[in-house]
This record gives structure tokens, sequence and C-alpha cells, in this order.
């Protein structure tokens, strides 16, 4: 593996830890900030407060019946809705202990006890006792209003410091979002990157960055398919095989890449190059009046032995010509014409054109 | 001689209670009022359990354990006062009062309950009547919101045109 890889795997590694790590992340702080956003807001304030509402209400109904006025109903009413009040406070909401100090619901347990025995169903309301239960429910009365106050200010400290949480989390969730995009953003360009290189490795020659055979074929048979009119140029290397044998691959492989270079400097502007493998290559051409001119261009290259590392290569071109034709069917007829006049020119000695004869 | 006097003050309230535990029935415990369609209906405890009767099982915030609350859907009763439920004002005997969009309880199955475990509500175990939300079969039930709206001392429900009517 070379350095590069070895380098890319390991930042491709970074950045899937720090992918997983920051989805995990924001995971988390969603669904803690869900949990914090779904708290049960506590019913125990506004029991308090009917509490307290509901034993004035008493009181003054209790007064009214110490002045002498006919109000014994309303009086049972208003002691069985406090008497409800307390209940609900004493047996609870689920989050009572958590609302009231401990203490605070001793208090609360013993006022209700002195409560429940003044039941005006139950005592004689005496001006005397009356006059008991008014002082005792003036007293409870103020301590319910004690720990109401209380009550509220705990539950403003506790939706201040939620408040606080809740900011953070959505900072930190901020934040693991951003980096999740970033990750995501460069998992994204690494994939595209790949994708655009295995796709030029999938239609061009490793050796001369020319156009490969797959990519030859999409590009005549496209040619076909548009009924367009070229030619098609096969040019096979004479005397390859020797300079290989003589020479070594690594000069052979020089000898390729420079005719490439060549021949792609000869070939005008809508001219298509490609390797087919070996020391064969193809060109499509569409100007047929410069066909002649374009193919005596290419002969000139190899005029002259061309040196590769201080090794005079003594190599020529044979070139096959066949102009496209309704009668081919596939990309490989044309070929096949340019191939069989590619061997005539080999025949008659090599280093010329030949030009497939349709007669 | 306090004993006596006790017994004597008891036996003298029950005696002048008479008429009204024997005509209980016929109390007005809920009134239904619409006052856009010109609709004042008030219902007696008789009237209410003339209504198919359904049985709601759950363990309320307020409640250290479940119990089996029973009484009429409040959809039931809404449609016997011939109240399309839009916007509803649930009024208690204690002065607290909610209003909500009926659509977004209906689906629930509310009921307004006048018993508990087979016992009839009071005002001391939150009745006459009391809106229950099955909270034990609907976990999203378990929300402030929801407890908001289960009114107990109910005693009125207005109800408002719906939007647009």
């Amino acid at each position: 593996m070379s350095v590069k890889g070895f380098n890319k795997t390991y930042f491709l590694l970074v950045i899937a830890l720090l992918f997983i790590a920051s989805a995990s992340s924001s995971f988390l702080m969603m669904n803690k900030s869900k949990n914090l956003l779904s708290w049960n807001e506590r019913a125990t304030g506004w029991a308090l407060v009917q509490l307290v509402l509901l034993e004035q209400a008493y009181i003054n109904t209790l007064l009214e019946y110490k002045r002498g006025e006919d109000v014994f109903d309303q009086l049972l009413i208003d002691y069985d809705l406090t008497w409800s009040a307390y209940n609900t406070i004493i047996e609870g909401t689920d989050d009572l202990a958590y609302v009231v100090k401990k203490q605070g619901l001793q208090q609360l347990e013993k006022n209700f006890k002195e409560f429940e025995a003044a039941d005006p169903l139950v005592i004689t309301l005496s001006k005397e006792q009356i006059d008991i239960i008014l002082d005792n429910t003036y007293q409870s009365n103020a301590y319910a209003m004690d720990l109401l106050n209380y009550e509220f200010q705990e539950f403003s400290k506790q939706r201040h410091k939620r408040d606080f949480t809740l900011v953070n989390v959505n900072k930190i969730t901020f934040i693991s979002l951003l980096l999740l995009c970033c990750c995501g953003g460069l998992f994204l360009f690494v994939i595209l990157q790949d994708r655009r290189r295995i796709f030029y490795m999938a239609y061009h020659d490793s050796l001369t960055k020319l156009n490969n055979r797959s990519a030859l074929k999409e590009k005549i048979t496209q040619l076909q398919c548009n009924k367009a009119n070229f030619i098609t140029l096969l040019i096979d290397i004479d005397g390859f095989k020797s300079v290989n044998d003589r020479y070594g691959h690594d000069i052979g492989d020089q000898l390729l890449i420079h005719l490439a270079q060549e021949m792609n400097k000869r070939c005008y502007s809508p001219c298509f190059i490609a390797r087919l493998g070996g020391d064969e290559f193809a060109i499509i051409s569409f100007d047929q009046s410069k066909l002649i001119s374009f193919v005596e261009k290419l002969l000139s290259i190899t005029q002259a032995p061309i040196t590769i590392q201080q090794h005079d290569c003594d190599v020529g071109l044979s070139i096959g010509i066949s102009f496209s034709n309704p009668e081919h069917d596939t990309w490989v007829d044309i070929l096949k014409d340019a191939d069989s006049a590619m061997y005539q020119a080999k025949l008659k000695g090599g280093n010329q054109y030949q030009i497939y004869d349709y007669i | 001689m306090q004993l006596l006097n006790i017994i004597r003050k008891k036996y003298l309230f029950l005696l002048l209670m008479l008429p009204f535990y024997l005509f209980a029935s016929e109390r007005t415990l809920l009134e239904i009022n619409a006052s856009s369609e010109g609709i004042n209906k008030k219902y007696t405890l008789e009237a209410l359990l003339t209504l198919p009767q359904y049985d709601v099982q759950t363990k309320l915030p307020w409640t250290q354990e479940a119990h089996i609350y029973s009484g009429p859907y409040l959809k039931d009763v809404l449609q016997s006062a011939k109240v399309e439920g839009g916007q509803l004002t649930l009024e208690a005997l204690d002065y607290y009062s909610v209003s909500l969009d009926f659509q977004k309880i209906a689906k629930f199955n509310p009921i307004l309950a006048l018993k508990k475990d087979g016992k009839a509500l009071t005002i001391r175990s939150k009745g006459p009547i009391w809106l229950i939300l099955p909270i034990d079969d609907y976990p999203q039930l378990n929300a402030a919101i929801y407890n908001d709206y289960m009114v107990w001392h109910l005693v009125k429900i207005s109800v408002a045109a719906k939007e647009g009517n």
C-alpha cells in the first residue's frame, strides 16, 4: 500500500469514527432535549392554589354562617371542596414529594387532620366552636400560602435549571450536527472522487492515458446510431515486438507513450483516438478531405528512428482505413474492414496506409 | 352529653336533608350550554345513568393506584344535548375551568365518570362528575396538557361554535 493510500485509509477511518461519534452525540442530545421538553409540569402548584382559594371560600361561608345566614348547604359544599383539595395534595400527584418539602407535607397532613376533625356534619357548630375552627383554618390557610410561595420559587428554580440545560443540550446538538454534516460531506466528496476516478479508469488506457477499447466501442456505437459519416483508422506498429525483445518492456512502454503523444499532437479537434491494446491504436476521423494529409502526418512520426533512453527504435506504422457504411451492423464490422486494410498495408511492407476496398 | 348532642345534631340534619336525598337524582348535576345554538340542557344523575355506561380502568396522577371509573362517553352526552363537540369550556364547582378543542380528546373516548370502583362519586372523591381519560391505554395522554383536561367536580360544559361556522 502506498504512503498516500495508507494516509487516506487512516483519514477515512478518523472521519468514520467522527461520523459515528457525532451521529451518536446528536441522537443522544436530541433524545435528552425531547425528554426535557416533554417534562410533565407539575399540577401541585395549581392544587395548592386551589386549596388556598377553597379554604378562603370555606372561611367566608363559615363567617356568614356565624352571622346567622342560611348557608349551611353551601358550608357543606365548601367544606367538601376544601377536603378534596387537601386530599389531592396529600394523596398526591406523582411528583408531589419532589415538589413539596417533606416537613411541609407532614404539617399539611397535621392541618388536614384538624380540618377533618371539624367536619360540620359531625360536630356541633356552636359560636365558640366556630371561632376555634376559624382560628385553625386561618392558620392552616396561612401555612398553605407559605407553601405555595415555596412551591412556585422551587418551580421557578427548576425551570431555570431546565432551560439552562436545554440551551447547553442545543449547543452540543448544533455542534454535533455540524460535525455530522462535515463528515457526511467529506464522505460524499471521497465517494464522488473515487467514482470519477473509477469512471476514468473504465474508459482510459492506464499506460498512454488515451481512450480504451470500451470507450471506442461506445463512440462507434453512438456514431452508428446517429447514422454519422466517419472514418476509422486502425494503426499497428511495425517492429514493436523486436523493440520489446531487444530493449525490454519498459522501453516498449515508453515507445507506446511517445507514439500516443505524437499521434495525439497530430489529431485535429473532432478526432477520437484510442488504444485497442498491445501495439494497436484506432482513430475516428470525420473530415474526408483532410484524410490523406492527416495520414501522411501520422506516417511522418516514424520516418526517422525514435530515440527512447538512448535506444534507437526503428518502428513503422501500418494504417488501415475504412469508411462508415450502412451495411455495418456493429462496431466490430467497421473495425474488421480497417483491420483487413491494415493487414494489406503490412503485406505491402508496412509503414504505409491502405484504404479498405469495398468493391 | 357531647355525644348525645352530636347524635341529635346528626339526626336533625338527616331529617332536614331527607327530601334532598330522596330527590337527589332530580338535582341538576351537569349543565350543557351552547348559547349560539340556543341550547341549555340540564342533566340529573338519573338522566346521565340512562346513557350507555362505560368502564375505564386507569391510574391517574392524583391516585396511588388504578381504579375503575364508570360513566357515559362525553361524546354521547354532547350528542344527547344535540351539540357537536367544538370548543368546549369545562367548568368545575371549585372555580376551575379549562377550554379545549373536543377533537383533541374525542379519539380517546373520554368518559364523564359518575362512579369510582362501583361507588358513586361525591365531592370528596372528586365528583359528582369527573372527566376521565384512559391514560393507561394511551401513553401519550401522560402529559400536563391532558391532566388539565381531566376536570373534577365538573358542573358545566359550554360549547362554542366551531371556527368557520
